[in-house]
């Protein structure tokens, strides 16, 4: 546990250190501050536009920072070869992927948090009656950010290249929002194909069940879904973490 | 001190794999590879590049796996958690996070080595004054000039006072005054009970210090040659090293 803890101790100092980090957060919070001039041009739904594109602007950088600091970070530390000294010690390997991941997510969080004071922020300065719905959307781009930091840290493990492992993260991520449509698509051409779309479909992260942003207005929108989405989003992860442990601990270096 | 090996090695193979378009390469990297390393020994490992010298070391670190024969830390498995609590390791070039001070990064190698919290502290500020860098441990890593981050990969393989330190070519690029100070380090842990395994190019060095020496030849332990063999006489260990070597070259110049 202490192995653990210290790992994701100094991956999240490591992270809040990097420039590319501070960067990226820097950028989401001008974006967060631009909304404004777009709730300007909307006239009488500002409040609105300020809302959606805070969140999509949150969640889209927290995702940047996690698809890169999660290919970085691992990928690096082999090519620089500074994991050897980590791994002459005597902890699990697996302690190490859980580790890194756990450093990761959180530094991801606490970006997302600094985007969504500052939104919040905005949206209150605006007249901004709170709404329930909307809380529950925040843990749902959490949980969403948390899927991606596990899949893209096995994506890592998987390819040798950053470059790769990055594309394919991201591919993974946009496939993930078209779970239907590619199901559908498989049922339009028949055969092996019905199969072939559903064994795809759920090795994919089904992202729409964590998509709450765009499931505010809908009448069956409750905590029932936020259930259903810290489960799956819990199962995943976990499944992605054990798969990356499987590979990290056969690896050589 | 045990009677159990520091280091033992039996019939140790490694094939490397390389696969490119369904097609498997293979190389080998170590073959049959069998030696004892007593505690309290240091034993120096020489050989020309691509002998098997680095492949040696990680296998006994546990960052590579066997594809032949064991390899036992003080009798556990290599790579298991009871054997690299009993290794501090320096490796050839000092990689380190240049994010953070030189205290932080011991401190964190610390942790991972289990170093209880209450001792962790006087473990740090005890290897910073021996590798005396006391003054600028708290300093970015990215500040450091390549002697600094020799200094304290040093400190990170002492930290958790090991009782096999394993030194890959620790000679390797130091100037004059750093050899010294190295040697003399080695001489230190050497003379506290530690047991020290090391690779080098350097057959000076080598005979300096080592108790005994393994030369590899194309993967494969060609000959271990006990101090006595080479003490008496200025050079020995060079000739015998060329001769077990390169044969061939000897022949030609006689």
């Amino acid at each position: 546990m202490r192995s653990l803890l210290a790992i994701a101790r100094y991956t999240f100092l490591q992270q809040f250190r990097n420039r590319l980090y501070l960067v990226v957060v820097l950028f989401g919070l001008l974006m967060m501050g631009a909304t404004l001039l777009f709730g300007a041009l909307a006239g009488d739904q500002e409040v609105r536009v300020i809302l959606d594109l805070g969140l999509v602007t949150a969640e889209l950088f927290g995702l940047a920072t996690a698809v890169f600091g999660a290919v970085t970070l691992v990928l690096e530390e082999m090519e620089s070869k500074t994991i050897y000294l980590i791994l002459t010690r005597p902890l699990p390997r697996p302690v190490y992927v859980v580790g890194r991941f756990a450093g990761l997510f959180i530094a991801v969080a606490v970006s997302i948090i600094l985007m969504e004071i500052l939104h919040f922020g905005l949206l209150y300065f605006k007249g901004w009656t709170p709404d329930p719905a909307v809380w529950m959307a925040l843990p749902m781009m959490g949980l969403k950010v948390m899927v991606m930091t596990a899949l893209t840290l096995l994506c890592s493990l998987t390819f040798t290249s950053v470059p790769t492992a990055t594309v394919f993260s991201i591919l993974l991520w946009v496939l993930g929002h078209f779970g239907n449509e590619i199901r559908f698509m498989g049922e339009k051409a028949g055969g092996a194909a019905v199969t072939l779309a559903a064994v795809f479909c759920a090795i994919l992260p089904d992202m729409t069940l964590l998509n709450a942003r765009d499931m505010l207005d809908y009448p069956g929108f409750n905590g029932s879904v936020l259930g259903h989405g810290f489960l799956y989003a819990g199962l995943y992860t976990l499944a992605c973490l054990a798969l990356s442990s499987a590979l990290f601990s056969r690896k050589e270096f | 001190m045990t009677d159990l090996a520091a280091i033992q090695l039996d019939g140790l193979g490694k094939t490397y794999s390389r696969s490119h378009l369904g097609r498997v390469k293979k190389t080998m990297g170590l073959e049959g590879v069998s030696l004892s390393v007593k505690e309290g020994e240091v034993f120096g490992l020489l050989g020309l590049n691509g002998s098997g010298k680095t492949t040696t070391i990680k296998l006994v670190l546990g960052l590579l796996f066997p594809t032949s024969g064991t390899a036992k830390v003080f009798g556990s498995p290599a790579g298991s958690a009871q054997a690299k609590r009993a290794v501090g390791y320096l490796p050839e070039i000092p990689y380190f996070y240049k994010y953070l001070s030189g205290k932080e990064v011991l401190r964190f190698y610390g942790r991972l080595s289990g170093l209880a919290e209450s001792r962790l502290n006087g473990q740090i500020d005890e290897v910073l004054a021996q590798v005396r860098m006391t003054a600028n441990a708290g300093r970015p890593m990215r500040e450091y000039s390549k002697g600094m981050l020799q200094r304290i990969a040093l400190a990170q393989s002492m930290l958790h006072d090991p009782r096999l330190m394993v030194l890959d070519e620790p000679v390797t690029g130091l100037d004059p005054l750093g050899l010294r100070e190295m040697r003399e380090l080695i001489h230190q842990l050497n003379t506290k009970g530690k047991t020290v395994f090391f690779s080098s190019h350097s057959i000076s060095e080598v005979e300096k210090l080592c108790h005994r020496v393994g030369i590899l030849v194309n993967g494969r332990l060609a000959r271990v040659v006990d101090q006595s063999e080479w003490k008496s006489e200025h050079g020995r260990l060079e000739e015998i090293f060329v001769s077990t070597v390169a044969p061939d070259h000897v022949r030609a110049a006689a």
